[in-house]
C-alpha cells in the first residue's frame, strides 16, 4: 500500500470517532434535523471518499514508489517541539525569555552554529519585534518572570 | 450617474489619509510577502486580521485587499528574477520572464508586468462595479436552498480547479467541512465537539488555522528543501517596454484581462487557472508560437494580467454573494465577519464605505503598486540575496505572535503548531490544503442552508430539484463532476480510432 493508504486509513479511524461524536449529540430527524445530523453527514462522506483512497491505493501499489521523502524530519519535528513549547510558557516565561530561546533553538536545529552571532542575533530580533508589536501596534505580549523588573 | 456618484464617494473615502496609509501598506506588505519564499498572501492577510481590529473596517478592507494584489505583483518579481514564484499565480510568468531576465530583458519583462496588471485591474474596477450590483440583486431572490447549491457547485468547481486529484480535493474540503462543525450548533445552540476546551467554544479560529496550514506549514517544507538560488544580479535598465513590446503584449493583456476576470468570477476558480488559460490561448493563436518559453514578452503580459484581473473578479462573489474564490478570499470573507460585517447581497447598501471604499482603493493600491514597485525591485532583490533561515524565524516568530494576539490565549498557539504539521503532511502527500479553508468558512453557511430547507421542505431532498435557481446550480456541480469523466471516455475514443 502506498503513503496515501495510510492517510486514507487515519482518515477512516477519524471520521468513524467522528460520526460516532455525531451520533451522540442527537441526529434528528429530516424535517428536524439535530445537532449531530450534519457532522454525521460529513463524516460519512470523508468515511467513503477515505475509503475510495485506500482503494485505488491497493491497485496502484504495484508501481513501487521510489526516491520517496520521509514524512516528516528530525529537524521539523524540533522546530514544530519549539513552537509547543513557545505556546506552553509564554504565559509563565513571557515573549522575551520564550522568543529569545526559540529563535536560538529554532536556528541551532537548521544548522547555524555561531553563538555569538545566535546570541546577537536572538536579542535584536526580540526586542525589535517586542517594540514593534507592544508600542507601535499596543498588542499585550506577557513579559512573564521579566515583569518583576517593571515593578 | 448613479454609479459615478458612489465611486466618487469610494474615492473620498479612499483618500483619507489614514486610509491611504493603510492602502500603501497593504500592497507594501503584500509586495514583500509575494516576493518572499515560504510566505503566502492567504497568512500575511490572516497575520494581520489581529492588528486591523482596532481600526475601522473599510481601512481594514483596504490594507488587507492590498496585500491579496500586491502578492501577485511581488510574485512575479521573484519569478522573473530568481526563477522561484512566490506566488502560485506567477508560475507561468517565470517560463518566459526568467528567460527574458537571462538574455538582459528583466527591466522590459517587469516593466509590462507592472503596467499589464495595472491595465488589467483599471479595466477590471468598472467589471466589478457593474456585475457586484448586478449579481447581489440577482442574490436577493435566494433562499436557502439556493444557497446550499451555489455553495456545493463552488465546492466542486474547487476542488476541480485546484488538486489534481478530485477525491484529495473533496476529502480537504469536506475536512474543512467538518472542522467548521466544532463549537457552537448555529440553530440548537448546543456545543459540539469542544471536550470542554474553552478556546473550541467558537469553533476553531480561522486565523490560528490559516496561519497554521499556509504560514508555519509552508516555512517548515522551505526549511527543509530551501535551495539557495542564483538572484539576477545585474543592473535592470530600461524598465520601460519599448514600442515593439507594446505592440507584442497589448493585446494578449487585454485578452488575458477578460479572462482572468470572467473567470475569477466563478467561484472557486481562485488566480491559478486564468493565469494558465491566458498563456494557453496566446500561445495558440500566436503568430510566433515557437517564441513562447523562450523569452517573449506576451508570454509575461497575458498571464500577469490574467492573475490581477482575476484577483479583482473573485472579489464580486465574495462581496455580492458572501461565496470566496480561494484562500485569500475566504480568509477575507472571515475577516469581514469578524468586524461584523455580513458579505452578501445587501453589502452594497448597508456598507457602502466598504464596498465603495474597496473598490476605489483598487485603482489607488494599483496607481501605488506601479509608481513604487518598479524603483523599488532593487530594494527586493537585495531581500532576496537575506540568508532564507534568519528570515524564516522571524516568519516563525510572527505567526506565533499573529495567533496569540487574537485572544492572548496560549492554546491558540498550540492549534496553530496542530495546523502546521497538519498542513506540513498534506503538502507531502499532495493534498491541496485551499479547500480546507474554504470549508471551514463556508461550513457553518452550507449546514444552516441544508438545515432549514430541511426544515422548509419537511424533510424533503426534492427541494433542491424543484426551485429552477437550485436547481441550475445542482445540475452545473453535477455537469463539472462528470466532465473529467468525460475528458477521459473521449481520450479512449480518440486512442481507439486511432488504433
Amino acid at each position: 500500500m502506498r503513503r496515501e493508504g495510510y492517510v486514507g486509513l487515519f482518515l477512516c479511524f477519524a471520521s468513524a470517532l467522528f460520526c460516532y461524536g455525531a451520533f451522540t449529540l442527537g441526529i434528528g430527524k429530516l424535517g428536524r434535523p439535530g445537532p449531530g445530523f450534519f457532522p454525521l453527514l460529513t463524516g460519512l462522506i470523508v468515511g467513503t471518499l477515505s475509503l475510495v483512497m485506500i482503494a485505488s491505493s491497493i491497485r496502484g501499489s504495484t508501481s513501487r514508489e521510489t526516491g520517496r521523502e520521509k514524512l516528516i524530519t528530525i529537524r521539523t519535528i524540533l522546530s514544530l517541539v519549539c513552537l509547543l513549547l513557545f505556546g506552553v510558557l509564554v504565559e509563565k516565561a513571557g515573549f522575551f525569555v520564550c522568543s529569545f530561546l526559540f529563535i536560538i533553538f529554532v536556528l541551532r536545529a537548521n544548522g547555524v552554529n555561531k553563538w555569538p552571532f545566535l546570541l546577537f542575533f536572538a536579542a535584536v530580533v526580540c526586542v525589535g519585534v517586542f517594540f514593534f508589536f507592544n508600542v507601535f501596534l499596543e498588542a499585550r505580549l506577557p513579559l512573564g518572570i521579566l515583569d518583576v523588573l517593571r515593578s | 450617474m448613479e454609479t459615478v456618484t458612489n465611486l466618487l464617494f469610494g474615492f473620498s473615502i479612499c483618500l483619507q489619509p489614514n486610509n491611504l496609509l493603510y492602502c500603501f501598506v497593504g500592497v507594501l506588505l503584500g509586495t514583500l510577502v509575494g516576493v518572499l519564499p515560504g510566505i503566502s498572501s492567504a497568512s500575511a492577510i490572516a497575520l494581520l486580521i489581529p492588528i486591523t481590529i482596532k481600526i475601522p473596517p473599510e481601512s481594514s478592507v483596504i490594507m488587507l485587499c492590498g496585500i491579496m494584489y500586491g502578492a501577485l505583483y511581488g510574485g512575479s518579481t521573484t519569478s522573473i528574477l530568481v526563477n522561484v514564484p512566490g506566488e502560485a499565480a506567477s508560475v507561468i510568468t517565470s517560463l518566459d520572464g526568467y528567460k527574458m531576465a537571462r538574455q538582459g530583458r528583466a527591466g522590459p519583462a517587469l516593466g509590462i508586468s507592472a503596467m499589464g496588471s495595472f491595465i488589467a485591474g483599471t479595466i477590471s474596477i468598472f467589471g466589478l462595479i457593474f456585475f457586484a450590483r448586478f449579481l447581489a440583486n440577482f442574490a436577493l431572490r435566494f433562499g436557502p436552498p439556493e444557497y446550499f447549491s451555489l455553495i456545493v457547485f463552488s465546492f466542486t468547481i474547487l476542488t476541480l480547479a485546484m488538486s489534481g486529484d478530485i477525491v484529495k480535493g473533496a476529502i480537504t474540503a469536506v475536512l474543512g467541512v467538518a472542522m467548521g462543525t466544532v463549537g457552537l450548533d448555529p440553530t440548537a445552540g448546543s456545543h459540539r465537539f469542544t471536550f470542554g476546551w474553552p478556546s473550541l467554544m467558537d469553533g476553531f479560529g480561522l486565523v490560528q488555522v490559516v496561519i497554521g496550514l499556509f504560514g508555519v506549514s509552508e516555512v517548515l517544507l522551505s526549511l527543509e528543501s530551501y535551495v539557495k538560488t542564483e538572484v539576477y544580479d545585474k543592473k535592470i535598465k530600461g524598465l520601460f517596454p519599448t514600442l515593439r513590446d507594446w505592440r507584442d503584449s497589448i493585446f494578449p493583456i487585454l485578452r488575458g484581462t477578460g479572462i482572468g476576470f470572467f473567470m475569477g468570477i466563478i467561484p472557486g476558480i481562485g488566480v491559478v487557472l486564468p493565469t494558465f488559460l491566458s498563456y494557453g490561448l496566446e500561445k495558440k493563436i500566436s503568430r510566433h508560437p515557437e517564441k513562447f518559453g523562450k523569452g517573449f514578452i506576451a508570454g509575461v503580459a497575458a498571464p500577469e494580467a490574467a492573475n490581477n484581473a482575476a484577483a479583482e473578479g473573485a472579489l464580486i462573489p465574495m462581496l455580492s454573494l458572501g461565496i470566496p474564490s480561494g484562500a485569500s478570499t475566504a480568509i477575507l470573507l472571515g475577516a469581514l465577519m469578524i468586524y461584523g460585517i455580513q458579505p452578501g447581497p445587501l453589502l452594497i447598501t448597508e456598507s457602502p464605505t466598504v464596498f465603495w471604499g474597496l473598490v476605489a482603493s483598487l485603482y489607488i493600491g494599483n496607481m501605488m503598486l506601479l509608481v513604487l514597485n518598479l524603483p523599488l525591485i532593487g530594494v527586493w532583490v537585495r531581500l532576496l540575496k537575506l540568508p532564507y533561515r534568519l528570515l524564516s524565524v522571524l516568519i516563525l516568530l510572527i505567526c506565533l505572535i499573529g495567533s496569540y494576539s487574537i485572544s492572548y490565549m496560549p492554546a491558540d498557539i498550540i492549534v496553530m503548531t496542530i495546523f502546521g504539521l497538519v498542513g506540513y503532511i498534506a503538502k507531502k502527500t499532495d493534498f491541496e490544503l485551499t479547500p480546507m479553508v474554504f470549508g471551514l468558512v463556508l461550513g457553518p453557511m452550507l449546514e444552516t442552508a441544508l438545515r432549514r430547507s430541511l426544515i422548509l421542505s419537511k424533510g424533503s431532498g426534492t427541494i433542491f430539484f424543484t426551485r429552477p435557481i437550485s436547481l441550475v446550480f445542482i445540475l452545473l456541480a453535477m455537469a463539472v463532476l462528470a466532465w473529467p469523466l468525460f475528458r477521459k471516455g473521449m481520450g479512449k475514443v480518440r486512442i481507439a480510432r486511432a488504433l
